[in-house]
């Protein structure tokens, strides 16, 4: 019984945390501040590495798709506060008429908005390697 | 040392012990602390600016991840207690509760905590009960809250059973270790820079436990001490704190999910996976190699980052 009003007293403790956090605005989305960071970030999570070549970031610098120079594409997506970084292959990529790209990874479907280079990486990605 | 064997008790002893459930856990008593402390690191951080340092559904899964483990531990308490007094009864002797054997006991423990967290790093069945531990981008003081729903399937028990066997009470070091836990709390913060040189050459502080938690390759798999940082610098693990590197936390593959089901279990299933596919001979390798390891060296364990980016 005791251990049952211990329990109930900590997730009320969680549940005010939880509140607070979010009262206090920790609730951002991150921004990439330029191509330069985009590559790092996918140098360093990418297993195995990653030396990008091209790097398109979304407009709000809300992610970034970059290709490597033998043509393996990584997606760099906000996750958080913080990024997370994937390789994907050329299928999970949808590039749409205008500026906008969905990028599909497991779990996630996510929009990257790239601006005049949307269309250019619709043509590069719909070319065989 | 004593070596007087405690009278025989009787074979039901130690089932016995595994009923009572006989010891101090002071977790319960600190738990108005971390709150506490969460709330001020909270206001630390909106005040500076720090707005990167928490993020609500990050704190979520990690207090999440944190209730279910008082669960777990309670569910399996009683198991982890039964285990000691087996291996207590065994042993040699018995050291009893003598007041010096309240420190030599935190000490060794800390030493088998020390063995254990290197092991749950470095072998890929113990990782999968550790790794909700690190799988945070943050480093804030609910991230020391994210603890394991599994470690007692891991067996990681195991690790503690030798200070029963040369005598120490088992109720002892379950309470030597929940205090080495609750020490281990505060550590998990950026708002503390360095401590005084003395300090940081005897304990484990902030700064040792950011370089624990950070996947920058040269502070990969270091500082695995509990409470006392000298285990890392005797055994050849210890990395410091470089000024001026900007850390990044998390896990080498970050796991970008807030589902604290998948921070809880994932890499199980990842490993059943990589078992199922994988060809006999290599199957157990999956389970018992370190994180990354892979037959066909698709992936990358953190020697082979470290080497990669020297
Ligand atoms: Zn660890
Ligand atoms: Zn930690």
């Amino acid at each position: 019984m005791q251990t049952l009003w211990l329990l109930a007293g900590v997730a009320l403790a969680v549940a005010l945390l939880i509140w607070l956090s979010m009262r206090l605005g920790f609730r951002g989305v991150p921004v990439l501040v330029d191509r330069d960071e985009a590559i790092a970030i996918a140098a360093e999570a990418i297993s195995g590495g990653f030396g990008a070549v091209e790097a398109a970031i979304d407009r709000q610098g809300h992610g970034a798709l970059l290709r490597d120079k033998d043509g393996r594409l990584a997606v760099i997506l906000p996750h958080g506060a913080h990024f997370i970084a994937r390789l994907v292959d050329v299928d999970s990529i949808d590039v749409g008429d205008g500026s906008k790209v969905t990028v599909r990874i497991p779990g996630r479907t996510s929009s990257l908005d790239l601006g005049k280079e949307a269309q250019a990486w619709r043509s590069a990605l719909a070319r065989p390697l | 040392m004593t070596s007087a064997k405690r009278h025989k008790p009787g074979a039901a002893r130690w089932q016995d012990r595994f009923d009572r459930m006989d010891y101090f856990d002071p977790v319960p008593l600190a738990v108005p602390f971390f709150v506490l402390l969460i709330v001020a690191e909270l206001i630390w951080a909106r005040r500076n600016g720090k707005l990167r340092t928490y993020e609500s559904r990050d704190t979520a899964v990690s207090l999440a991840l944190g209730l279910g483990s008082l669960f777990a531990g309670a569910l399996f308490a009683g198991a982890t207690l039964g285990m000691l007094a087996w291996a207590h009864e065994i042993g040699p002797q018995a050291f009893g509760w003598a007041w010096w054997t309240w420190p030599l006991c935190f000490l060794l423990d800390d030493l088998a905590y020390y063995w254990f967290h290197r092991c749950a790093h470095r072998v890929r069945w113990f990782w999968a009960a550790h790794v909700n531990h690190h799988s945070s981008q943050h480093y804030n003081l609910s991230t020391a809250l994210r603890q394991s729903w599994t470690n007692f399937i891991a067996l990681s028990f195991l690790f503690r059973l030798p200070l029963a066997l040369i005598g120490f009470e088992p109720g002892m070091i379950l309470t030597c270790a929940a205090f080495n836990l609750i020490y281990q709390f505060w550590i998990h913060t950026e708002a503390i820079g360095r401590l005084p040189a003395w300090f940081e050459a005897i304990m484990n502080t902030p700064s040792h436990h950011r370089v624990h938690h950070a996947t920058n390759a040269r502070y990969l798999d270091r500082n695995y001490s509990g409470t006392f940082i000298i285990w890392d610098r005797l055994f050849g693990t210890f990395e410091p704190e470089k000024s001026g590197v900007a850390m990044r936390y998390g896990l080498v593959s970050q796991l970008g999910s807030f589902n604290v089901l998948k921070a809880a279990f994932h890499e199980w299933l990842a490993i059943g996976r990589d078992m199922i596919r994988a060809p006999w001979r290599y199957k157990l390798s999956y389970l018992l190699r370190e994180p990354g390891w892979s037959h066909d060296g698709s992936r990358e364990t953190s020697d082979m980052i470290r080497e990669r980016t020297k």
